[in-house]
């Protein structure tokens, strides 16, 4: 139910802000050419911009956003999924924990990404409204664990009982790779940086997460030999993919405030209006069923307003 | 070609006939194609197609004969040769100094006969050359090789190989009439029988159907190309199970510590990684014996370090586990389950149509 629930919040969402530029283009009947140097297609306040911004000429349109994203990542795998027990491992150094907690330890795993968004109107007083896309890439290695004995398995099974042999630690790694992605609406509250002076931009994101996954264990992509219904062999392949909500509050420190003359130069030189240094809490809730590869996590990075 | 009748009509006739001239010179030189490092002296030219019967796998190397080529030994160089004077024989020689002006001298110096044959008057004639004529034909004699032993690939000991170039005579009365040379153009041709040196030592670890190989003490060695893991399975095929307190012997004939490897390879890395995975077609619970050579671009092998031997076993990987503890997820990327929300599968393609939908709406309003 939580799940259809966020789903359909954000279709709404996204349906809002796609529909939004219709009225904007409404009011926009004055026949300025918006594309031309120094106009914004991004329709202006309705009151003049701060004293500060005033002086400057060098505004060239802004229609983007684009952010390289870096944060820690600790995927929810073991969400809606049991512990290891003696009765289907028996043996195994993970009876007793998850398995994604034995076999990836807890050690911090980092994120790297990057979000494009498409600014398509500006709300008088408030910011910009977009719709953006965002793509990431973690991954999680460990060592294979010892493997379960079977019950019916007796020394004689086997041509060396691996007991006997010299102590050989494992060397084998295995990697759980994922790949979030996100389409979002996004608002950008840009009021204080705009008309107080306050170089400080809040904002809020809403979507729908997509992630694909992939379990490699050293010799290729891990599977599992399983039976369909009707006793059939099959081999379940290690990779899936998953849905769920996605949402982030963050500030951005607009970094022109530091240098506003270097500022002015990157927009006259490469048509970069603001850059930014971000932090943001990010909440990507998947379905366990498919393997809960979402976060809740804090992520920080550069942005930057074209 | 339009531009050409009238030019020429603008010629004097002394003029057209000297043009004639130029051209007929020219022509030759314009439709025979030299092969690359090749340069002729007098009346024997090498053809464009010089070829081998089995190329290295590294195209760099594509002209070098290897270790394995030798003990191989049924590789030859074909040179097809065209002869404009009446040859009796066919002669060639190797050699990194000029074999054509060394040929008659008491001293050969480096130069060796690999092959002589019999040309018979012909105006075109293929000389096939043994690698193992190339590698062992010995200096100062004036008699080509027989029919080489594969001891001759044992007998070169320097890791940067032995380049030079060929050198083919014609021989008349015993006397070079003609010569062309050949140096393997841009690749250089040679041989290369010794392989780099090896790493100082070897630590093992295991995995399933695989053994991992960390590989220490590597120094630099610019001859070095790749790390390459050899591995023999010392169990027999009966089984075998050591004694309680039995200590295991790792040693075995094939794995010779300071000798090169001559069995094949169970894994490669490049010479910059310092750890080395086997291939994945070990029998787990089998003990294997373990070394680490180093290789050169032609895949020479260099002295085996100390042998070493672990057994790969059955481990469980995360999605093992996960599976048996209840997790259902898997089965690919596009796979649909029962259970997987309608709305969730849907939702991104309704999201696209109505991106594209609106685009198209806006897009016609601005029209």
């Amino acid at each position: 139910v939580t799940s259809s629930f966020a789903i359909r919040s954000a279709l709404a969402l996204s349906a809002c802000v796609c529909l939004i530029p219709e009225l904007a283009a409404a009011q926009d009947s004055s026949g300025v050419d918006m594309d031309a140097p120094g106009r914004s297609s991004v329709p202006a306040p309705a009151v003049a911009p701060l004293p500060r911004l005033q002086r400057r000429n060098d505004h060239s349109t802004q229609t983007m956003a684009f952010e390289l994203r870096f944060g820690p990542y600790a995927p929810h795998i073991d969400n809606g999924v049991g512990d290891v027990t003696e009765t289907t491992s028996p043996g195994s150094p993970c009876v007793g924990r998850k398995p994604g907690a034995c076999l990836y330890g807890d050690k911090t795993r980092y994120q790297l990404g990057f979000e494009i968004d498409r600014q398509f109107w500006r709300a008088p007083h408030v910011g910009t409204l977009a719709v953006g896309f965002g793509w990431g890439f973690t991954s999680r290695s460990g060592p294979n664990k010892a493997a379960a004995v079977t019950a019916d398995a007796t020394p004689d099974d086997t041509a060396m009982d691996a007991s006997d042999e010299p102590e050989v630690p494992i060397g084998q790694k295995g990697t759980l790779n994922i790949m979030p992605m996100y389409a979002v609406g996004v608002l950008r509250v840009d009021v204080l940086a705009r008309e107080l002076g306050v170089p400080l931009v809040g904002y809020g994101k809403l979507g729908l997460g997509y992630a694909l996954w992939w379990v490699t264990n050293g010799r290729g992509t891990a599977r599992v030999a399983a039976q369909r219904s009707n006793g059939e062999p099959v081999d379940f392949v290690g990779r899936d993919s998953t849905f769920g909500l996605q949402a982030a509050l963050g500030a951005m420190f607009l970094l022109d405030a530091l240098e506003p003359s270097a500022g002015a130069e990157l927009d006259t030189s490469m048509g970069i209006n603001n850059s930014y240094f971000f932090l943001e809490w990010s909440v990507s809730n998947f379905d366990d069923k498919h393997l809960d590869v979402g976060t809740n996590t804090w992520v920080a990075g550069l942005a930057v307003e074209l | 070609m339009r531009w050409v009748v009238p030019v020429l009509n603008g010629l004097s006739s002394r003029a057209r006939v000297t043009l004639v001239a130029a051209c007929a010179a020219l022509a030759p030189a314009l439709l025979w194609s030299a092969p690359a490092g090749s340069q002729t002296m007098g009346g024997i030219t090498i053809g464009s197609r010089i070829t081998r019967d089995k190329y290295p796998d590294n195209p760099s190397k594509k002209w070098w004969v290897s270790y394995a080529d030798c003990i191989a030994g049924a590789d030859a160089f074909s040179f097809p040769l065209t002869l404009t004077n009446t040859v009796n024989t066919i002669e060639v020689w190797a050699g990194t100094e000029d074999c054509a002006a060394r040929r008659d001298d008491q001293d050969r110096g480096q130069c060796r006969l690999l092959a002589a044959t019999p040309a018979n008057g012909e105006d075109q004639i293929t000389v096939d050359v043994p690698v193992r004529n190339i590698v062992g034909a010995p200096t100062n004699t004036t008699e080509p090789p027989g029919v080489l032993g594969d001891t001759v690939c044992d007998e070169s000991t320097d890791p940067a190989g032995t380049k030079f170039s060929f050198y083919i005579m014609q021989v008349n009365n015993n006397t070079a009439t003609a010569s062309a040379v050949w140096d393997g153009g841009t690749s250089g041709t040679g041989y290369d029988m010794v392989g780099p040196a090896a790493p100082g030592s070897i630590d093992l670890s295991t995995g399933e159907n695989q053994l991992i190989v960390e590989v220490n003490g590597v120094n630099t060695d610019a001859d070095r190309d790749r790390f390459a893991a050899y591995c023999v399975d010392l169990t027999p095929s009966d089984g075998f199970v050591p004694e309680e307190g039995e200590e295991i012997d790792c040693s075995t004939p094939e794995l010779v510590p300071g000798e090169p490897a001559r069995i094949p390879a169970c894994g490669t890395a490049s010479e910059t990684s310092t750890t080395l995975s086997t291939n994945t077609n070990l029998l787990n619970d089998h003990l294997y014996a373990v070394a680490v050579a180093a290789q050169d671009q032609l895949g020479n092998s260099g002295p085996l370090t100390d042998v070493k031997c672990a057994s790969p076993r059955e481990l469980d990987d995360y999605f093992e586990l996960y599976k048996r503890s209840g997790g259902a997820a898997g089965g690919g990327f596009c796979s649909l389950r029962p259970g997987v929300p309608v709305a969730a599968r849907g939702a991104p393609l309704l999201l696209g149509i109505l991106l594209l939908g609106l685009r198209a709406r806006r897009a016609r309003s601005r029209a």
